[in-house]
């Protein structure tokens, strides 16, 4: 028996499905990633999940029992919430002792574990401090300790990271996967940010429009994208509109604009004569002085090349066609400018075919 | 530019200072000069520069520390009960759809509307003998003689809690606009019922909003005149209308203003004490 089981979840406002016939299963001591750009209804999955909300249609059952029409303080689920939400009124220990003087937990065990979270958190030392006295990351490690000390069945997380600054979000993604594994507690957690979820999730459940397009490990949903909307959401993808020329033996060959041919191998539920659209991400596109011999593989003109340290991004020019290249700065000094002709190439299982449709 | 930033505090603050300067801060200085002097109430001639005369005679005068005292007792009754009623009311507000809560804060500010004077013969007309309650009360058969509503200090809390109710609304109103909706969603998930979210969480965040509201609303009912007038008529005496009497009746103004000295002096005390209290107490960390 999974650890949260949703079936067939449903929220409506008005007319507008937020949450359209949700289903998963989340595993004890799983990291679950909602994924999807905003509206897409992972927030309120997750609300529906803590109780802030309840659903019109379906069941959300924690350890095999239904809590859906439950409030949220009869949950046991532990939040982070997006903006923290400390306590301002009062100091660090106290927001972390919240939940279990809540639970009438007696005083000596309440001090033993609010010391444990914040030594868990590396902020036993600020105990005393009132939240508007921490800086950011200190605040998020308050808003963890204060959900984790209650023990929950389900600790949820919205938006974790994304009111930290680059460098810090980093980090706390390095310390935060390192604190739930060794916590080894059943998560979900709501991003926007696909960097986020493949490397703090075992799973991640991309959802688009209230529906769920795809859940797989990091790697699945990467590498073997269920929809064009997964393609186009995950990764940096270059779309180029075609038709489809041919189709035989797992091979499918289209055509674009300016008459060129590409190929792909992977499976696609398309037939010669159909408008779809050719997804390949940018890191995926290589540029080389003369062809290689790969079946995609086009001569073209770069226009520009930005330099972005790490990374170097080409803008590359193919007849009416644009595509993003990007790829790691080696620093070997070889780093082709604007204007030169050259070749684009990527492997045939490099090209996504889907039928067209909305980008994300 | 250099110019420009060193007038910038004179150009806008300026105007409003030299206002209160003027206005304010002269007269009041020349009160407590006023106050310290004696005049002979028979020639009107100043007798004595310095003296302490008229604050013993107020101070040591059972009859004007039971006016202080009335004065103290009705402004602390119309907070109490502009806070107790005017919570629930900006807590509802808060939560309020649009339209609804622009149709209920015309209704709450709507005693600012209407002016002092109507408003309270207004509650004459309610409260009176003849009025609305009793005539409702004896055409029932509940009461064999009219209550005596009108001219009681009962009279006076409920038309200064009307006037002064709004200040108390808003006050609370804005506090409880500060409080992230999120945080109050944070005590429920850690355990909270609604009800112990409330008394932990959304109380404590908008006690600025009460100490606000509250000292607003004694200030305005401390120096409050024309409404105690009207619904406590000669029955009910304040220290406001104690002042206007000396000041336009017996024309005796040092004792006047030693009057207006000692309200001014208690009630800045008061609000202090009241301040001090609250932030230094329970709510400390709300003052962060």
């Amino acid at each position: 028996m999974a650890h949260l089981d949703l079936i067939g979840v449903e929220k409506h406002y008005g007319s507008v499905r937020a949450v359209d016939r949700v289903s998963l299963a989340i595993d004890q001591g799983e990291r679950l990633a909602l994924l999807g750009p905003s509206g897409c209804g992972k927030t309120t999955t997750l609300n529906l999940v803590a109780g802030f909300l309840t659903p019109d249609a379906g069941e959300i059952r924690i350890a095999g029992k239904d809590v859906a029409r439950l409030p949220p303080h009869k949950r046991n689920t532990g939040m982070v919430f997006q903006s923290y939400a400390l306590f301002p009124h009062l100091p660090v220990a106290e927001n972390v002792a919240f939940g279990l003087r809540m639970r009438r937990v007696e005083r000596p065990a309440i001090a033993r574990r609010v010391a444990e979270a914040l030594a868990l958190v590396r902020l036993d030392h600020l105990g005393a401090r009132y939240p508007r006295q921490l800086s950011g990351g200190q605040q998020q490690r308050v808003a963890l300790a204060r959900a984790l000390v209650i023990h929950p069945e389900i600790l949820l997380l919205d938006e974790p990271l994304s009111n930290l600054d680059a460098k810090l979000r980093q980090e706390m993604r390095m310390e935060l996967v390192g604190i739930l594994k060794s916590v080894g507690i059943t998560t979900i957690f709501v991003t926007h940010d696909q960097d986020e979820a493949l490397s703090l999730a075992d799973r991640v459940v991309v959802m688009n429009t209230g529906r769920i397009e795809q859940a797989g490990t990091p790697v699945e949903v990467y590498e073997e994208p269920a929809t064009a909307f997964v393609a186009k959401f995950l990764g940096e993808p270059n779309v180029l509109a075609a038709r489809v020329a041919s189709v035989a033996g797992g091979e499918i060959a289209c055509e674009l604009e300016g008459g060129y041919r590409v190929v792909s191998e992977r499976k696609a539920p398309v037939q010669a004569g159909d408008r779809v659209e050719v997804i390949v991400r940018a890191e995926r596109v290589r540029l080389a002085r003369a062809p290689s011999g790969l079946p995609n593989s086009f001569p073209a003109r770069l226009e520009h090349v930005m330099y972005l340290g790490g990374d170097l991004r080409y803008l590359v020019r193919l007849g009416p066609h644009r595509l993003i290249a990007v790829e790691k700065n080696r620093g070997d000094g070889d780093v082709p400018v604007a204007g030169q002709a050259l070749h684009v190439e990527w492997p045939a299982r490099e090209s996504l075919v889907a039928a067209a449709g909305p980008r994300p | 530019m250099r110019v420009s930033e060193r007038l910038a505090p004179w150009l806008l603050a300026g105007p409003v200072v030299l206002f209160f300067v003027v206005f304010f801060a002269v007269p009041v200085a020349l009160l407590f000069a006023s106050s310290v002097e004696r005049v002979d109430t028979a020639t009107f001639q100043v007798i004595e520069r310095f003296t302490l005369h008229n604050y013993r005679r107020f101070l040591f005068d059972r009859f004007y520390l039971g006016v202080l005292g009335t004065t103290l007792r009705i402004s602390v009754l119309v907070t109490l009960a502009a806070l107790v009623t005017g919570y629930p009311m900006a807590s509802y507000l808060q939560r309020a759809k649009p339209r609804e809560r622009a149709a209920l804060m015309l209704l709450v500010v709507s005693p600012l509307l209407v002016s002092l004077v109507i408003r309270s013969y207004g509650w004459i007309i309610v409260l009176g003998p003849l009025g609305l309650i009793n005539g409702v009360l004896s055409g029932l058969h509940l009461v064999s003689a009219p209550l005596k509503l009108m001219y009681t200090e009962t009279a006076v809390v409920i038309g200064l809690t009307h006037v002064f109710y709004p200040f108390m609304v808003l006050a609370i109103y804005s506090s409880l606009q500060t409080i992230d909706p999120a945080v109050v969603q944070a005590a429920q998930n850690l355990g909270a019922s609604p009800r112990m979210a409330f008394w932990r969480v959304t109380l404590p965040l908008s006690v600025p909003g009460i100490v606000a509201g509250s000292l607003i609303v004694f200030a305005l009912s401390v120096s409050s005149f024309v409404t105690p007038a009207l619904l406590g008529g000669p029955w009910v005496k304040v220290v406001a209308y104690l002042a206007w009497e000396q000041n336009l009746v017996v024309l005796d103004w040092p004792f006047a203003a030693a009057i207006s000295v000692i309200l001014l002096v208690l009630t800045a005390f008061v609000m202090y004490a009241y301040n001090r209290f609250v932030e230094r107490g329970w709510f400390a960390g709300v003052f962060q």
